[in-house]
Parts: C-alpha cells; sequence; structure tokens
C-alpha cells in the first residue's frame, strides 16, 4: 500500500514540532509549470522506444548465433571429410617424379639421419664358383684314386 | 491506486503501459524532491528520474515485495542519483564550491535560512546526516528507513532527535535563529 504523503508529512510536522519550533520549513524544489503532466508519457514512450531497441538486438544475436551454428557445423563436417585417412589425402605424393623425390630428399636430408644411423641388413648376393677346367681334372683324379672313369658306371 | 494494482497492471503484458503510467502518477512528485534536493538543476534531476522510473520498469517482474514499492524505488533513485554525481565528477565540483561561496555570504534574510539549514545538516555526522535527510527532506516513515539502512526504528529516532538538537544548536550559535 502507498504510504499516503500528506500524512506522513504530518506526523513529521508534528515530531519536528515536538523537538524543535526554530527550523524552517521545507522549501520544496519546483519543476517548471507542467512538468508533471508530460512526465508519465514521456517515461512511457522512452520506456517504448527503449523496447524496442533491446527486442531488435535480441533478434540480430540471435541471427547471429544461428550463422555462427550453420559456419561450426560446416568446419566439423569439413574436419570429419578431409580428415579421413583415404587416398585421396596421398594423392599429392603420387604425382611426385623420381627427381622431384630425389630433390625433396636432399633438401631435407636432415630428416632422415635417424634412417642413416641404423644398421641396414642389405641382401647379399651368394656367389658362385665356376671351377675352371684343370681344377675339375684334378678334383676327379683324386676322387677316381687310380681308376679308369669308365670303371665307375 | 494502491501498490498491489499498480503492480497487477505493470505486470501483464495487456496492461503494462497502463501500470507504468500510474506508477509514474503516483511517485512522481516524492521521487522528484528526493533527486532535485540532490542535485543542482532542473534538467539533471529530469534526467535522472526518468532514468530512474526507467531501471524501475526493468526490473519490477524482479520486485519481491520483501519491501514497499516506494523503499525499493527510493533505493534506486538514489544508485541513480550516485551515479550520475560519479559521471560529472566536475559538476561536483562546482556544486562544491557554489556551497563555499554561499557560506561567506555575511548577510541572512529569512529565505537563506533554508540554505543555511543545509550546511548545518552537512556538518552532522554522517549517520544522523542521512537519518536526517531521509526524514525532514524525503519524508520516509522510520519503518522505511529501518528497511534501507538496516537499523532499528528506536535507534533511527534516536539520531533523528540528536540531529535536530544540533542542528538547532549550530544554528542559533551562528546566530542564524
Amino acid at each position: 500500500m502507498a504510504l499516503d504523503p500528506m500524512e506522513n508529512d504530518d506526523a513529521i510536522r508534528k515530531e519536528m514540532g515536538e523537538l524543535s519550533s526554530h527550523l524552517p520549513p521545507k522549501q520544496p524544489d519546483l519543476p517548471p509549470p507542467g512538468y508533471f503532466e508530460s512526465l508519465p508519457e514521456k517515461v512511457t514512450q522512452r520506456w517504448k522506444a527503449e523496447e524496442g531497441r533491446i527486442h531488435l538486438r535480441r533478434v540480430l544475436i540471435r541471427r547471429w548465433m544461428a550463422i555462427a551454428a550453420i559456419c561450426l557445423g560446416v568446419m566439423v563436417a569439413g574436419w570429419w571429410l578431409f580428415s579421413r585417412p583415404d587416398v585421396s589425402t596421398f594423392t599429392p605424393a603420387l604425382t611426385l617424379s623420381s627427381s622431384e623425390a630425389y630433390q625433396y630428399v636432399m633438401d631435407n636430408i636432415s630428416d632422415f639421419d635417424g634412417l642413416m644411423e641404423q644398421q641396414v641388413q642389405w641382401p647379399t648376393e651368394e656367389k658362385i664358383i665356376v671351377p675352371d677346367s684343370a681344377a675339375a681334372e684334378e678334383f676327379l683324379l683324386e676322387e677316381l684314386q687310380g681308376h679308369e672313369i669308365e670303371q665307375m658306371f | 491506486m494502491t501498490d498491489e494494482a499498480i503492480l497487477q497492471l505493470a505486470r501483464r503484458p495487456q496492461t503494462r503501459e497502463e501500470g507504468f503510467r500510474q506508477l509514474v502518477l503516483a511517485y512522481q512528485h516524492r521521487l522528484y524532491q528526493v533527486i532535485r534536493r540532490q542535485l543542482p538543476s532542473h534538467e539533471d534531476a529530469d534526467d535522472v528520474l526518468q532514468n530512474t522510473f526507467l531501471k524501475v520498469f526493468r526490473h519490477l517482474d524482479g520486485f519481491e515485495g520483501r519491501s514497499e514499492l516506494y523503499t525499493w524505488m527510493y533505493r534506486i533513485a538514489q544508485n541513480e542519483v550516485f551515479n550520475f554525481i560519479k559521471r560529472n565528477t566536475r559538476m561536483k565540483m562546482v556544486a562544491l564550491e557554489n556551497q563555499v561561496e554561499k557560506r561567506e555570504e555575511p548577510h541572512l534574510n529569512p529565505d537563506e535560512l533554508v540554505r543555511y539549514l543545509e550546511m548545518a545538516v552537512n556538518d552532522l555526522p554522517e549517520r544522523q546526516r542521512m537519518v536526517f535527510r531521509m526524514r525532514y527532506y524525503d519524508e520516509l516513515s522510520y519503518k522505511q528507513m529501518a528497511e534501507i539502512l538496516k537499523l532499528t526504528e528506536g535507534a533511527l529516532k534516536a539520531s533523528f532527535h540528536h540531529a535536530v538538537k544540533k542542528i538547532e544548536e549550530e544554528l542559533k550559535s551562528k546566530q542564524w535563529l
């Protein structure tokens, strides 16, 4: 319930009268004539204008949020599509020529230090010893031990 | 129109505007006096009063009725005055300079007694000054003051009585009474 200003004013005047009769009476500050008649309209108009601005701001914020959400969705989908380890990501490597590959290795030779230090077991070719005819004859004579070759069969 | 009726109107979207209009009609005079007394010009007071009502409109849905509606609005008005003065510190300094000039005036006439009263009020201890202003100028009841200052009504009455006596002595000692 709103306090009745007149009632309260009387109470204060009475209280002041009991306490001191010497204090000067209050002098209310008066606004220009007609001020209080126009104020309610002025304030409600300002409030309506402010509400309109707030509403517009909310709409704009919602739109920006929707756009941001779409962009984020597109970015996530793109990342998901292109981050899969399929052949498409290796395609550029397949198009390298041998000279380009050689050039790349030479340009980045320090990257291959680790490989160079590894003990690589290269496959060794088995030597095939082909005996000459004199050595073959000598070997056969030792094996025959004085027997004729025809006697062996 | 009662506070309850105003609140009911202001809280329904269909009647909100009318509720706000009634709220301004009910409290514009009292709040204007509260604000105007603390600011040097009507234009400043008008600006602060309009901002006070706009803030009240914006937060009215959050008003839970734990204190009287006027007490709640009074607090908002005081905050707005404080913020206004903070924003306009230069203006505050000019006001203080004017006050010093007024203090140096040697002559006395009945109209100026009110100004000397304000000077005497400014010389009071902070609590008594606050209580005197709330009671004498802003016409708050002891119950409302107790809600704002978180003090008992008895303590407030005592402070107010001490303040009145001190002011009277001050005015008498300077032969302004």
